[in-house]
């Protein structure tokens, strides 16, 4: 637990330093989003029905950047050696990693889709509802962006491939949490929505940084 | 018992056996598919009956059906073959893995294709944004995603490894998809509920052709797998002793 926390920190300040890994998604998801009223057409009513939607879409699109640069600079630094040499399991530093850059890297992007949403025309009575589901969805997405992240990593054209071994593994995801929003908007309960989100997180969660140190490891084969 | 099984396996999974074992296979399996896929057509297309609803459209599924069927089943064959070939590091499982991929790609692709064949006349429409041919689409994506992955990581091993990852956590994603796809919306047919011992909701006489073609497609499957699987083995192992020794002997 030591290890976990001790990792934590350290994994906080290097996302911190590294600024523009942080603030390029959030950008790129605010171009996608400003790109929608051009791409359909600039009408009130059909924008504030696409909002939450779009909203989604751009969350995911704009994660996929993250991945890039999330075991970016491991291997250069030593660090992929490091977590397997260290005493204490593998899977607890990458697990370290993922929650330092889930609060750091993740956290603004979910914080500012329903700003995005609302820029659309979204009703600020639904982007609450909005907020409460892209939050409880962002660890496993996450855990699936660091996994394209992790299977990619020797590869030099791995940022184009990434997104597409995970894009579709997200598709629960987005059925789950996208008509959240609809459902809010008439009014009916959203509970069993939410709790759906909260059990593919928690299965993500759960089993992911496994799967993400297993992809890692391969890293060290040759 | 245990050690002997792994000799076993270990025996099998080596290549030059795995080769001669397949080459036996084969034929068997090859013929046998040609054989039920023409009967189960012929009985498809020629003897059933024609359907009181869609009229002779119906008759698609004799394709679409087993397609369909195949699509999901090599799919789970092969992360199966994938986790084996991580936990006991066979190279044959890995091989086949690898093998199984494209040919499962094609049944996705089938099934998409006659599916959308036969929903103009029936829904008026080639494509809807239906629950099941949403998650049939995005199992096509899941193979190519484990394709290009393959592909794009040099070293062999590496690759093998990488793409089984890639193919379980598709394998433990896939009900979900299904539930969550069937949540969301549905205009497809209830499943034909196949029940070989009680009444089933299919007409036996349009039911043994369907089984047919199903059972062929399956063997044919098996067929294209070794038949792939023995080509790749044989391009791995290009300067092995039993690669030489067997271009000699079929020269």
């Amino acid at each position: 637990m030591s290890a976990w926390l001790a990792s934590f920190e350290r994994e906080c300040r290097i996302a911190w330093r590294q600024k523009m890994d942080v603030l390029n998604p959030l950008i790129f998801m605010e171009i996608v989003i400003s790109l929608a009223p051009l791409a359909l057409e600039p009408s009130p009513r059909l924008l504030s029905e696409v909002a939450a939607g779009f909203a989604w879409l751009a969350l995911l699109l704009g994660a996929q950047l993250t991945g890039s640069a999330l075991f970016a600079d491991d291997w250069r630094t030593g660090w992929l050696k490091q977590i397997f040499l260290s005493p204490s399991p593998a899977a607890v530093l990458v697990s370290a990693r993922l929650a330092a850059w889930w609060l750091i890297g993740f956290v603004p992007l979910v914080l500012l889709s329903p700003v995005a949403a609302m820029m659309l025309g979204l009703p600020s009575a639904s982007a609450f509802a909005l907020l409460f589901a892209l939050l409880l969805a962002s660890p496993a997405l996450l855990i699936f962006t660091a996994l394209g992240a992790a299977l990619t990593l020797g590869i030099g054209r791995a940022a184009a491939l990434a997104p597409l071994l995970v894009l579709p593994l997200l598709v629960p995801l987005l059925i789950f949490g996208a008509g959240i929003v609809r459902l809010h908007a008439d009014g009916l309960p959203v509970s069993g929505q939410y709790w759906l989100l909260a059990a593919f997180s928690m299965l993500s969660v759960t089993l992911g940084p496994l799967a993400v140190t297993a992809a890692l490891r391969l890293q060290l084969v040759d | 018992m245990a050690s002997r099984f792994w000799t076993w396996l270990h025996k099998k999974g080596s290549p030059p056996v795995f080769y001669d074992m397949a080459d036996r296979w084969a034929p068997w399996l090859g013929w046998l598919s040609l054989i039920a896929i023409a009967v189960g057509l012929f009985g498809g297309l020629v003897l059933a009956p024609t359907d009181y609803q869609q009229g002779d459209s119906y008759r698609i599924i004799y394709i679409h059906v087993p397609s369909a069927w195949m699509s999901m089943f090599v799919y789970m064959f092969m992360a199966s073959m994938a986790a084996v070939g991580i936990v006991w590091r066979l190279k044959i499982a890995d091989a086949m893995a690898l093998t199984a991929a494209p040919i499962g790609a094609m049944f996705t692709a089938v099934a998409l294709t006659s599916g959308a064949i036969w929903g103009k006349p029936t829904w008026g429409t080639y494509w809807v944004w239906d629950a099941r041919l949403t998650s049939e689409l995005i199992l096509l994506f899941l193979y190519l995603g484990y394709i290009a992955l393959y592909n794009a990581i040099e070293d062999e091993r590496t690759a093998a490894r990488a793409a089984g990852i890639l193919a379980l956590v598709g394998v433990v994603n896939i009900p979900i998809i299904h539930f969550s796809v069937e949540w969301w919306h549905s205009l497809h047919q209830g499943p034909i509920e196949i029940n070989l011992t009680e009444k089933s909701s299919l007409q036996p006489s349009m039911l043994w052709p369907l089984l047919t073609t199903m059972a062929g497609f399956q063997m044919l499957f098996f067929w294209a797998l070794l038949r792939r699987t023995q080509t790749l083995v044989l391009t791995k192992e290009i300067a092995a002793k039993w690669v030489k020794r067997l271009m000699e002997s079929k020269a």
